[in-house]
């Protein structure tokens, strides 16, 4: 029995649930990662550039193709484009709940950081079962408390209580899901900008921002810096998840989504703005340096930055525990978006209740999330990622968020673009929109955008040998480098044609 | 998200021991000499300016004979890492004086973004009447 299609309550609400999607783990950690990795200066003003040119406009089609058809994003792209762009949109959501199952893995540790930031995250004498951290260590040391955390099985616990949370925020809807945004995504935005205060009042913090944003001429040359950029805008506004789509469903049809976009965008980028501040003080001050991406600033290099803080201990576990709340809050208000739009798909797709839909997505999420967290160490010599959860995770992260969400916007500009039309859509968007999209929107969205994310995808498979994870040192596990893309890839293209072929229950 | 291959732990590892390796000033700032002290006299000391970021640029400074001491002038703000085969530690290398460009930079992306999200905040609530309940009725909305 599916009860009626749901509302917001109010305007603020969709914006706050909306930008908290936008916002998550990408915004806090992997921007700067990102924005380090490329170069600091070299990387901020192609980003700038990304926000205009890729970001806003497919923020726009993902929110009105939803306001259009009232519909998910499968069933939005099955009514735009027929049955071609309802299999993208399943697919889309099929990889959507890979990335939910490690994302809320990723939450669950992040969890057990925040707890050990009052227990011994920031105290000596810490030890993993790792070759190169078996010994107890004379500082506390925050790479060795993660990786002794994730090979014990309280992640598990972790896991189970993020999945949840998540569960009753969306048990009644938008209705509930309004509810938590207007706590968490408030309590996001304090808590940054007491990091961002602390870092840039730290001797020589100024220093650090100043590495962001001072643009250096030799990296903006880069093509490589330009692609980063332009990924990270894609990833950092939760493009091509089906998340924006779903959410913008449940807007009136008179929505400016317009303004909606620009809305969004600009609340997603001034919080990478002050995440930037934050961190990059952080770094510079304690000429910490970031190798890996996401995982390794979080949980090793924050905290190590956090631990030095202070020299008394419980401003030290203060800082610490708000930095992992602030991550917890963040991946929240994501992940109930990214559980959303899958729950949404299926009550459009087969007018089933919205607790059948929840419980079809989380029994498989679940057991999948706890398979991201399995404690068994698989490489002991550290030469990957240690447990078999985290290479797991770390496998899967690197195919499917790099491939599917760039792979979705391909083929959704290119649906929007020259099947239903960028005119069309251009049009409905002016209808309501205060600012009005000129000529220039229709030629972004059928040639300028295909060519950017074809550019970058296949710029992006070019560098894929030797195949990732092949170098990992896994006696025994080395197979799972070749299984676990092609298994993704099997297991969402049958799913998406599984169910695009499946009947459409009519209302 | 994306990569996370912990790889990385070569590179963090060093940063977390303990510093073998001693500079006169331990903020030095762009174009201004430091002296860097050694435990152990080498050949070559190795200078990764923006270490692991894809425009890393290594500078080389050598000493006939091996010697403990290096004398560096910082090409560039920033990280940087320092190392020997033996040992390694990053150092934060400060701006000379403010960099105008990257305050302009900061202004112009600050007043942006922050601007144009309190302006599209402008229009959400400028039709809007004194309450922001949408009240929609469902059925005014049909499928289509």
């Amino acid at each position: 029995m599916s009860a009626p299609r749901q509302n917001w309550q109010s305007k603020l609400g969709f914006i706050l649930a909306a930008s908290g999607s936008a916002i998550g783990l990408g915004n806090i950690v992997f921007f700067s990662s990102n924005a380090y990795q490329y170069g600091g200066g070299a990387f901020y003003v192609p980003y700038f550039v990304a926000l205009f040119v890729l970001g806003m406009p497919i923020m726009m089609v993902e929110f009105g193709i939803g306001t259009l058809t009232q519909k998910s994003f499968p069933m939005a792209l099955s009514r735009l484009a027929g049955r071609r762009g309802e299999f993208v949109g399943w697919w889309s959501i099929g990889s959507a709940l890979f990335i939910t199952m490690y994302y809320i893995a990723i939450l669950g540790w992040a969890l057990g950081m925040m707890i050990g930031a009052f227990g011994s995250l920031f105290e000596p004498g810490v030890s993993a079962p790792f070759a190169p951290f078996a010994e107890p260590t004379p500082e506390p040391n925050a790479t060795v408390y993660f990786f002794n955390l994730i090979s014990t099985w309280n992640p598990l616990v972790y896991i189970i209580i993020i999945w949840l949370v998540n569960l009753f925020i969306l048990r009644q809807g938008t209705h509930t899901i309004e509810k938590a945004v207007r706590i968490f995504v408030p309590l996001m935005w304090l808590f940054m900008v007491i990091l961002a205060i602390r870092g840039l009042t730290l001797p020589g913090g100024f220093d650090g921002v100043m590495y962001l944003f001072t643009p250096a001429m030799d990296g903006i040359k880069e093509p490589t810096v330009w692609k980063g950029a332009f990924s990270q805008m894609f990833f950092s506004l939760s493009l091509g998840l089906g998340t924006m789509t779903a959410y913008a469903s449940y807007l009136p049809k008179d929505a400016d989504q317009v303004n909606n976009s620009m809305l969004v965008s600009f609340l997603n980028c001034s919080f990478e703005f002050l995440a930037g501040l934050a961190i990059f003080s952080l770094l510079f001050v304690f000429a910490l340096n970031p190798a890996g991406t996401t995982l390794s600033l979080s949980f090793f290099v924050i905290p190590q930055g956090i631990n030095e803080l202070s020299a008394v201990p419980w401003i030290v576990r203060l800082f610490g525990f708000l930095f992992y709340l602030l991550v917890v809050l963040a991946g929240i208000t994501s992940s109930i978006s990214l559980i959303e739009a899958p729950a949404s798909a299926l009550i459009d797709k087969f007018r089933i209740s919205r607790r059948r839909a929840l419980a079809l997505i989380a029994i498989p999420c679940v057991v999948g999330s706890c398979l991201f967290a399995l404690p068994q160490i698989i490489d002991p010599g550290l030469s990957g990622d240690g447990t078999l959860g985290l290479t797991l995770l770390d496998i899967t992260d690197h195919w499917v968020f790099n491939y599917s969400l760039l792979t979705v916007g391909f083929l959704e500009v290119l649906m929007i673009g020259w099947v239903f039309g960028a005119g069309k859509l251009r049009a409905a968007l002016n209808e309501n929109a205060h600012i009005k999209l000129g000529g220039w929107f229709e030629v972004l969205i059928r040639y300028l955008l295909p060519v950017i994310l074809l550019v970058v995808i296949v710029t992006s498979l070019m560098q894929e040998w030797p195949l990732y994870g092949s170098t990992y040192d896994m006696p025994g596990y080395g197979w799972l480098t070749i299984f676990i893309p092609v298994f993704w890839l099997a297991f969402t293209l049958l799913f998406a044609l599984y169910i695009t072929r499946a009947k459409t229950k009519e209302a | 998200m994306r990569t996370i291959a912990l790889l990385l732990i070569a590179f963090v590892w060093p940063a977390l021991a303990p510093a073998q390796i001693s500079l006169s000033d331990e903020q030095p700032v762009q174009g201004e000499p430091v002296t860097i002290t050694l435990a152990e006299p080498v050949s070559e000391l190795i200078v990764t300016y923006r270490p692991n970021s894809s425009i890393a640029r290594v500078d080389t400074l050598r000493a006939e004979p091996p010697a403990t001491a290096f004398l560096w002038t910082p090409r560039q703000a920033g990280v940087a890492s320092l190392s020997t085969p033996a040992e390694g530690r990053n150092v934060s290398v400060r701006f000379q004086g403010l960099s105008g460009s990257g305050i302009f930079v900061m202004i112009i992306a600050g007043t942006l973004l922050f601007g144009g999200a309190g302006f599209a905040f402008y229009i959400l609530f400028k039709d809007e009447e004194e309450d922001d309940t949408l009240d929609i009725e469902l059925d005014h909305f049909p499928d289509t």
